[in-house]
């Protein structure tokens, strides 16, 4: 009788166990493998050496970057070359995953001690680090060592990383969106190549015309499109709306986001959903590789996508059709104060509360970025640079010249208006907000949900997550 | 005189053989994928078959990360784990059915209620606890927190209360100590448990990925996992190269699975209580 009671509980026991997992598995969603299970340390491991292979008497300086692939590579070419170019500073760099993965790492590595010295991080994490306080700004750095003149750097790239009245961070591999465009389509549609769309509303207009059809079977699409937070921010800026309170949080700390007070999440949301409704977008809920592969492969005329991809899409097409970069469309509004918002990673110096260590790091960040290496990089992968004395160097405009669409991105971040909307949100839980307008834009699309409850859902969600956040840091 | 093939036969063959091209179709489809040249890659409709085999796909997934020393650590790891699993949870879950103690059922249930915490929930306090023993970058961080698990000592326990009574009570009225009945009969007889088990655990720690990176730093310690992601990029994406990395780290993978399944048919097959 006993056995059997504990059998009870047992199995009532692991039905929890298993569902906690479940739901677990459901709400991360990420790649990773969770512990099975937590465990007694036992035993001593055995002790490996890093893989350090710096130079007798050269100082050791961590570098954490986010970068793999074709991109990685580029990365570990500068690194490389500045280690050979002196023998002093030894740089130990190490990919740390993808940038959401790098910025875990580094919440539990700093409080317990092991932050790197120099880290490369994206826009989203820019209120953390400078909440963080281990990150050093780079002005106060610059106040020292004028190397870097800061009227030098894009300006809106200097609007979006200034916080609390300091300039932070030296970007390193800035990107906005662009469209691309297949302009062997447009031209058998009977569209002009050299004029695509610039607004959603012309995008519903020529459309139609993009559509291929054999049958019932759709052989091309007008568009693709994938959900993605960014594109969304970037929507708001563009119609010159602010996207958080407070003036994008850069007056004082948002406390809530204003998008859907201001009505711009409505009419993105609603613009979005008719398109693909009209079967105009085709959309690839979240997969970004799948979007990119569609329009590869000349299934769909147009798409968004970061201009960081260029070199990939130039290299996937091949001799296919001809591709083409435009502006990113608009959504109406107050266009003329709208504009595209910035995205990509940056270097932070980091307070390791030592001084060498902290001289030698920025001296690290000060050659990555500098206008000739930040060319080079540009170069290769389609990042620009965020130094505009890089496009002055004769490489730089050689390349150029014989590369129109890598000028695309530049224009378009030359032609955005510096106001608080191109500035950008300031926020400590980015990320976070970022994924819950996915779920959501996810569910209006596919799922029928409505708009308005789709808004409702994301704001009170972030809100509250703003809310939270700013808890921890008062 | 032939032996005579029964139609269901053939019919339970085929369906087998269907099932099995279902679910070995995504494999086969990367394998495929990995000898492509980038320009057949995105061609529509999707091509199955390469035109040429392309093999620089794999050298340059070599060069963008160390995938062989990567395969080196991530196999000592897992074996490392799966043997501490399986040992840990063959001796606890024997204790746990066999013998009798003070306090069996409280223990018992408190090992099982660890169960119930999610890994996620932490990771991050385990990380501090590991990088204040000095064992960041270690074999040791990687392998410590995985030597016991409550799911392996609860299965192994199940698989002990399996055997009958009467095996027990025989050995002991012979003469047998509990260790020499841990080590001579009940061991041998859980052989296909430990088997399935050995196979899960060694596969679970081979697919982590959030754990090695938080506790490894420099690219010699580094696990399969994030070698894949070494060669993905948030705004750029080679899928050649992507996919000759799923294949180079799936080989063992499933070469352990095919050991550990030769093992576990030997284990189901050895008789227990023969007439």
């Amino acid at each position: 009788m006993k056995t059997k009671k504990v059998k009870q509980i047992v199995s009532a026991l692991l039905c929890a166990a298993v569902l906690t997992n479940v739901l677990v598995g459901c709400s991360g969603g990420q790649k990773d493998a969770a512990p099975a299970s937590s465990g007694q340390p036992a035993a001593q491991g055995e002790k490996s050496a890093g893989a350090a292979k710096a130079p007798e008497g050269a100082r050791v300086i961590t570098f954490w970057h986010c970068m793999g692939g074709n991109i990685g590579e580029a990365v570990e070419d500068i690194v490389n070359d500045f280690n050979n170019s002196q023998s002093e500073i030894y740089v130990q760099s190490d990919f740390q995953g993808a940038y959401d993965d790098a910025l875990t790492k580094l919440k539990a590595a700093m409080p317990a001690g092991n932050a790197p010295d120099v880290v490369q991080m994206f826009e989203l994490g820019t209120r953390y680090l400078v909440d963080s306080g281990f990150a050093i700004p780079a002005e106060d750095m610059l106040a020292d060592d004028p190397a870097i003149n800061l009227d030098d750097i894009e300006p809106i790239l200097r609007n979006y990383y200034t916080v609390n009245d300091k300039f932070q961070c030296i970007p390193f591999n800035p990107s906005t969106p662009i469209m691309y465009y297949n302009k062997t389509a447009f031209a058998e549609a009977g569209l002009d190549p050299e004029n695509p769309p610039t607004t959603f509303a012309e995008i519903e207009e020529i459309g139609p015309k993009l559509l291929k059809k054999d049958g019932n079977r759709v052989i091309q699409y007008p568009m693709s499109l994938f959900i993605y937070g960014w594109f969304f921010e970037n929507f708001v800026a563009g119609m010159g709306e602010l996207y958080a309170n407070n003036n994008n949080g850069r007056t004082e700390r948002a406390t809530a986001v204003a998008y859907d007070q201001n009505g711009s999440a409505k009419t993105i949301m609603e613009t979005w959903k008719h398109l693909v409704d009209e079967g105009i977008i085709v959309n690839y809920g979240r997969k970004s590789d799948e979007n990119k592969n569609a329009f590869m492969s000349g299934q769909a005329a147009m798409t968004f996508e970061s201009t960081a991809q260029l070199t990939a899409i130039l290299n996937g097409v091949g001799d296919r059709f001809e591709v083409g970069t435009a502006y990113l469309p608009m959504m109406g509004g107050k266009a003329d104060e709208g504009g595209v918002i910035i995205g990509g990673g940056n270097l932070w110096l980091l307070d390791n509360k030592d001084e060498q260590r902290k001289k030698d790091a920025w001296e690290f960040i000060k050659y990555a970025t500098s206008p000739e290496v930040a060319a080079e990089f540009s170069r290769k992968t389609g990042y620009f640079c965020a130094n505009t004395k890089a496009y002055e160097t004769e490489e730089m405009k050689k390349y150029l010249e014989e590369n129109p669409n890598f000028q695309t991105a530049i224009n378009q971040l030359h032609d955005a208006p510096l106001n608080y909307a191109t500035q950008g949100a300031s926020l400590g839980v980015f990320s976070e907000i970022r994924a819950t307008f996915e779920q959501n834009m996810e569910l209006v699309l596919q799922n029928g949900q409505s708009v308005d409850d789709a808004i409702a859902a994301i704001a009170s969600s972030a809100n509250d997550a703003i809310a939270n956040y700013n808890a921890t840091v008062k | 005189m032939k032996p005579k093939i029964k139609p269901q036969k053939i019919v339970f063959f085929c369906i087998n053989l269907a099932m099995c091209m279902v679910i070995i179709m995504p494999i086969v489809y990367a394998a495929c994928l990995s000898l492509m040249p980038p320009a057949q890659l995105y061609d529509y409709p999707p091509p199955v078959i390469p035109e040429t085999l392309y093999f620089e796909n794999y050298t340059t997934a070599l060069s963008l990360a160390p995938i062989f020393r990567f395969i080196l650590n991530s196999f000592t790891v897992a074996v490392a784990c799966t043997a501490g699993q399986l040992l840990t949870g063959a001796l606890a879950g024997y204790a746990f059915s066999m013998l009798e103690f003070k306090g069996k059922q409280v223990l018992f249930f408190i090992m099982l209620s660890t169960m119930m915490i999610p890994g996620q929930a932490i990771i991050i306090a385990n990380y501090l606890t590991v990088s204040r023993m000095g064992l960041i970058n270690t074999y040791g961080a990687l392998i410590l927190p995985y030597l016991t698990s409550a799911f392996c000592v609860f299965n192994m326990r199940q698989a002990f209360l399996q055997l009958p009574v009467e095996l027990n009570e025989a050995a002991i009225m012979d003469g047998c100590t509990p260790s020499q009945f841990f080590m001579k009969v009940g061991l041998p007889l859980v052989k296909p448990n430990l088997g399935a088990l050995g196979v899960y655990t060694f596969l679970n720690v081979w697919n982590q990925y959030l754990w090695p990176l938080l506790v490894t730093d420099s690219k010699n310690m580094r696990t399969v996992q994030i070698g894949l992601g070494m060669l993905q990029n948030a705004d750029s994406n080679a899928v050649g190269p992507i996919m000759a990395g799923v294949v180079m780290i799936l080989l063992p993978s499933i070469a352990v699975f095919v050991f550990g399944q030769k093992q576990l048919i030997e284990g189901l097959t050895a008789g227990a209580v023969k007439g």
